[in-house]
């Protein structure tokens, strides 16, 4: 008599019902088809505010008012469109609910509805992004520096490991990069020496944009090729990501030069607040002796920042390193130092959404051969992908930066609301 | 020289069995660290198809020749020169650091000049004692973008210097920048101002001539044994058609002979310039500021140390007592050279 050997009843469970039960772990729920009222009564008052507007252009003419109208326009209109699409929804399901409708045109308008759904939700995501402000540092290039944090060698190892990551990243996305910096950790040399600190230097523009979401501190749990006795650690590795300025390009450079020139951009470094160290030669110098020390340090005085670079032999070009490296820290620390104010302020409404050093951000899980983001709460299986920067990377990075830029908009209403309360 | 210590062999040679050869002459871990790098890229960059083992090999062999204190710059046959890249090769000085400071600064000062920017004509530079040619090549780089353009002339008496030079102009400029620089073959000590009065007047005027007094013991052990005493060693060539003349016994030591040549041919053409010449040590820069005010009294005449870019430290001063003579020192550092502005009839030659 044919009879299948004994089955687990928690496989059967399994097999009854497909990943339904099975355990998830969210740190954020977002559901992309509803829209928040808040969300709406801005894109309302956005509106109303451009057809005024529009309406006092009409008569006379003003540039100022003119560039607010082309800001609000695409906001606007997305509405418009919006609405219109909800009123035909709302049109079509009174139809389908009056006992009184023939049979055909049921028919029709079930049809419509599923279109019109479909629609709707492609308006209601592109009314979001509209909505969206746009970082301000958004089109630049930018600097990924990578440390090692708590777990010792094993830190270090991974953080070689992200390094490679990046790299890869970068290459398959058809950004450009370079390394800018690359120190080991006790001087050792060659592909898997433990690394103390390296920069990626991003040199495409938009690139801050693509990758401001990889901040933050990455943890890694597997067993170590140092460890002996097959346990699992848990290490973690912090990622921060710069702007930097963009050194070529006709359209890069003029935002380089206007932020240089102007004392109110945040890249502006006044020359005379920042000492300049060489290490001179031992003894008489000149044609006495023959360095090849070619180090330099940049301290910016006012807010004791340190920028050290010996890499090249070049001191013309290790100069050149550290004044970008220099004007990329003071430019963030003058960025957080204004951001602070405000999140002050947003602090008690939100939680933990703003983006810093203390946050973990995304778990790389050998032993599941798993990547989890526990901002936007996406989880992939495929590691190896993810390691050499391939699709899967990017599908975690686009979750990311979604769920980014929910949480600013998110962040814009509570200011407003703040705002508007206070007053 | 210090003996190395035994801790600190041993940490190098825990990160790297190359290290200790490079200890021996960087005599610390982070620039033997640094120039370990520098070596390696150089092979797999040098000579891409190799098998790693002869990569090694290769590299075995060129740490063995630095532990010999030859110089990097000669291994790797080229250095860095503010934007530029000298090549470098044995029988011709390495390019100083110090040198590339004053140089950029000078370039920057004669790009700011109120009486030279308005100039449409060419302005014109001689390199006396030129070697490598690195002096020029950057003059010529950074100030081939003003309105009226370069022109510099280069003096040298070695061959070999020479014919590096030539190279370093196909190497390190571009083809449009090519036709303004040349190179002759002159010996600087038998040069009168009969040859200065045959050309056309210079602007600029820089040397960088050879300065050390043959028993300074404070030469490296690296730039004696390595590099060649023509460029270092002036006493060698004081024989010849050079004869001593009032002035040197006045003031000069025989370290000194060339600064005197140098005046003397600047003295030729009676026109708006600047002079600049490098001096080993502070003593030395005294001594060229006494020569100077001797040859050239109407011009302004200032000391530029190893930084002059930079601010001085508190403990640097900032102007300097000769001969009841008050003269300005510039920058922070050691004193590096000494710059003489000179303005139109002035010379009372």
């Amino acid at each position: 008599m044919f009879r299948t050997s004994w089955i687990s009843r928690r496989c059967l469970e399994m097999i009854r019902k497909p990943a339904s039960g099975r355990l998830r772990r969210f740190n954020s729920t977002v559901t992309q088809s509803s829209f928040s009222p808040a969300l709406l009564a801005r894109a309302r008052g956005m509106a109303i505010e451009h057809d005024k507007l529009s309406k006092e252009t009409a008569e006379t003419f003003d540039a100022k008012t003119s560039k607010r109208i082309g800001e609000l326009k695409g906001v606007a209109e997305a509405l418009k469109e919006w609405e219109d699409a909800q009123e035909s929804m709302s049109e079509l399901q009174g139809l389908l609910k009056d006992p009184t409708t023939d049979a055909e045109l049921r028919d029709l308008a079930a049809d419509d509805l599923n279109s019109t759904a479909a629609a709707l939700d492609a308006l209601a995501k592109r009314l979001a992004t509209s909505l969206m402000p746009k970082h301000p540092f958004e089109d630049m290039p930018c600097l990924i520096e990578i440390r090692p944090g708590a777990g010792g060698g094993e830190a270090a190892i991974f953080a070689g490991d992200l390094l490679r990551m990046y790299t890869a990243y970068c290459s398959r996305k058809g950004l450009r990069s370079t390394l800018l910096k690359y120190d080991t950790a006790d001087g050792a040399q060659g592909e898997n020496a433990p690394l103390a600190e390296a920069i990626i230097e991003v040199e495409s523009p938009g690139a801050y944009g693509e990758l401001r979401s990889e901040a933050g501190i990455h943890r890694v749990q597997r067993v170590p090729v140092t460890e002996k006795q097959g346990r699992t650690h848990t290490s973690a590795v912090s990622v921060l990501v710069l702007p930097s300025l963009p050194t070529s390009g006709s359209e890069g450079l003029e935002m380089h030069e206007v932020d240089l020139n102007d004392p109110t951009s945040d890249y502006y470094v006044n020359p005379a607040d920042v000492r300049t160290d060489v290490m001179r030669a031992r003894g008489a110098g000149g044609q006495h002796v023959n360095t090849t020390d070619s180090a330099v340090r940049l301290t910016h005085i006012p807010t004791n920042t340190v920028v050290s670079m010996q890499d090249g032999r070049s001191q013309h070009q290790n100069r050149a390193k550290a004044w970008l490296l220099l004007r990329s820290r003071l430019a963030q620390a003058k960025k957080e130092a204004r951001e602070e104010e405000v999140v002050a302020l947003r602090r008690n409404v939100i939680g933990v959404a703003k983006m810093g050093r203390g946050d973990k951000v995304r778990t790389y899980n050998y032993g599941q051969q798993r990547v989890s983001d526990h901002r936007s709460g996406i989880t992939v299986y495929n590691l190896d992908d993810v390691m050499e920067g391939g699709a899967e990377l990017n599908k975690v990075i686009q979750s990311v930066k979604e769920w980014l830029g929910e949480r600013e908009i998110e962040m814009l209403l509570t200011e407003n609301e703040i705002y508007s309360k206070k007053k | 020289m210090p003996r190395l210590q035994h801790a600190l062999l041993l940490q190098a040679y825990a990160l790297s069995p190359l290290l200790p050869l490079l200890l021996r002459v960087t005599r610390d871990l982070p620039s033997a660290l640094n120039e370990l790098r520098w070596l390696r890229s150089h092979v797999i960059n040098a000579i891409p198809k190799q098998s790693l083992h002869r990569q090694h090999a290769t590299l075995v062999k060129l740490c063995r020749r630095r532990q010999a204190a030859e110089p990097l710059q000669y291994i790797l046959g080229s250095q860095p020169f503010g934007e530029l890249d000298i090549r470098c090769r044995k029988g011709v000085l390495i390019p100083r650091l110090e040198t590339e400071a004053y140089s950029q600064h000078l370039a920057e000062q004669a790009l700011e000049s109120k009486s030279w920017n308005g100039l449409k004509r060419k302005l014109r530079v001689l390199d006396l004692c030129s070697g490598s040619g690195c002096i020029s090549l950057l003059l010529l780089h950074l100030l081939r973008r003003r309105m009226g353009g370069v022109d510099v002339v280069g003096w040298d008496i070695s061959k070999q210097a020479l014919a590096l030079s030539n190279e370093n102009v196909r190497h390190s400029l571009g083809p449009e920048d090519r036709g303004h620089v040349r190179y002759e073959d002159r010996d600087v000590l038998a040069s009168t101002e009969k040859d200065m009065h045959n050309a056309e007047a210079f602007d600029i005027i820089i040397c960088n001539p050879p300065y050390i007094h043959t028993e300074d013991s404070s030469v490296s052990r690296s730039v004696r044994k390595w590099e060649p005493g023509l460029a270092l060693f002036p006493a060698s060539q004081a024989t010849g058609p050079y004869q001593s003349s009032e002035a040197l016994s006045v003031v000069c030591a025989v370290e000194d002979i060339f600064y005197e040549r140098v005046l003397k041919l600047a003295t030729a053409h009676d026109v708006e310039k600047i002079v600049l010449m490098e001096v080993g040590s502070k003593e030395q820069a005294i001594r060229v500021v006494q020569l100077a005010a001797m040859f050239l009294p109407q011009a302004t005449l200032e000391i530029w140390r190893d930084a002059p870019d930079q601010i001085s430290e508190s403990y640097e001063v900032a102007s300097i007592l000769v001969d009841d003579q008050n003269y300005s020192v510039k920058g922070s550092g050691l004193f590096r050279a000494v710059v003489a502005r000179c303005n139109q009839h002035q010379n009372p030659s």
